[in-house]
């Protein structure tokens, strides 16, 4: 399976010449069948695409962890690999982090934090935290406290969510309404106005970016095609799994490494639908003035039942409260009150 | 932090180092200059310049997921 995953990922460079891939390592935990077996895949698929390519590759490899299982020597065996490791966190408290247990139920916040400080001490495969949006905590104290990690970059993410199945605290009946716009407006503000960078915060950078003009480079926001999908362990070939919140099976091709090329999966409609830019949004969307900097926001953020992804943003309003206030904030830096129209 | 200008170039030294890139078609270098002023668009311009200098083919986006 192992090898099969690693010659279609070397086949598909070798095809397009590509000159620089991104392999990442993702769970449930991705450490948790050991570091070894995490390197053995990282080696081979190196080992393909150097067999497979005409020319050189660099084939950067990240894993995404909770944390709780960066030993000593998994740190350092990962930085000699030149593996990136980024992790999850609720927050950077042990009461931000309270649902995270390991496997007996136990928290599992002191060896996360363990973990962490030790991949600090290798800052060149420190890649930096991912956190998901809680409204019940106060954003302010949610940042400050991750920063205590001294993170190089910092990331919100909102919580897979759509219409069918609204985020806590914004019901269908509230989609004007704009809670989690107004959270990470609160950050921003205490990010933008600290006269020092300490961090780059994805989603912001992301959004000033394309406030300027420059291609967005994350499938949270901006018109760019999303070029990611995932390999199971039974070598099936799926869309990026945050899908599955949206209804059974939506990730699923139908595909597998055995009997399909990357290729083959570019012509998978769901695919296809993230390339298209404007013209794979909605209606709505395309009308919009905010659309070329939110791009319709995550694409599993709009299912409906009935139409689909062919919709808003369950996050809309909140995506526009935030750009709007980002875009406000930026007018009397730059002298230009017509970064965004109105 | 500076903010010198090298003909058409920018040279922004912010908290990672310094990047030398000429400005990317379709933005305004006036606004690019004048973010450079300021320390935390300074260190995001850095960062989308560098990226976009390192950037082959069309844009793309990738998971979220990951870091």
């Amino acid at each position: 399976m192992l090898e099969r995953s690693a010659a279609r990922i070397g086949e598909h460079v070798a095809t397009h010449k590509l000159r620089r891939i991104r392999v990442e390592l993702h769970g449930g935990e991705p450490l948790l069948g050991g570091v070894d077996a995490a390197l053995k895949q990282v080696s081979c698929v190196r080992e393909a695409v150097r067999a497979a390519a005409g020319t050189p590759c660099d084939v950067r490899v990240s894993v995404q962890t909770n944390g709780t299982l960066l030993t000593e020597d998994v740190v350092s065996v990962l930085a000699a690999a030149d593996v990136r490791v980024g992790v999850s966190l609720d927050g950077g408290r042990a009461d931000h982090n309270k649902r995270r247990v390991d496997h007996a139920g136990r928290p599992a916040w002191e060896a996360a934090t363990r973990g962490i400080a030790r991949l600090a001490r290798h800052p060149e495969i420190y890649a930096g935290l991912l956190c998901t949006i809680d409204l019940d905590m106060d954003p302010v104290d949610v940042y400050d406290s991750l920063m205590e990690f001294g993170p190089q970059a910092l990331d919100f993410l909102l919580p897979h969510a759509n219409w069918e199945y609204p985020p806590p605290g914004k019901g269908p009946s509230m989609a004007g309404s704009a809670p989690y716009g107004e959270w990470l407006s609160r950050i921003f503000d205490r990010w933008f106005d600290s006269g020092r960078y300490r961090t780059r915060i994805r989603l912001f950078a992301e959004i000033i970016g394309l406030l300027y003009g420059f291609p967005s480079r994350a499938e949270a926001v901006g018109l760019s095609a999303v070029v990611a999908v995932l390999v199971e362990t039974d070598g099936s070939i799926e869309q990026v799994d945050s899908l599955r919140t949206a209804y059974a099976h939506a990730s699923s091709t139908g595909m597998t490494i055995f009997e399909n090329s990357f290729d083959d999966v570019l012509e998978h409609p769901g695919v296809a639908a993230r390339q298209l830019g404007v013209d794979g949004l909605g209606e709505d969307c395309r009308r919009c003035p905010v659309v070329r900097v939110c791009g319709g926001g995550n694409y599993v953020h709009r299912y409906r039942k009935g139409s689909g992804f062919l919709n808003r943003s369950i996050y809309c309003s909140d995506l526009e409260l935030l750009i709007r206030h980002i875009a406000h904030k930026m007018g009397p830096v730059l002298g230009s009150d017509s970064l965004l129209p109105d | 932090m500076s903010n010198s200008r090298l003909e058409d170039r920018l040279v922004a030294d912010g908290p990672g180092g310094a990047v030398l890139v000429h400005p990317p078609a379709g933005i305004d270098p006036e606004l690019l200059k004048r973010g450079l002023d300021h320390p935390i668009l300074a260190g995001v311009l850095r960062h989308l310049l560098e990226r976009e200098a390192q950037a082959v083919g069309r844009p793309v986006a990738y998971y979220e997921d990951s870091p």
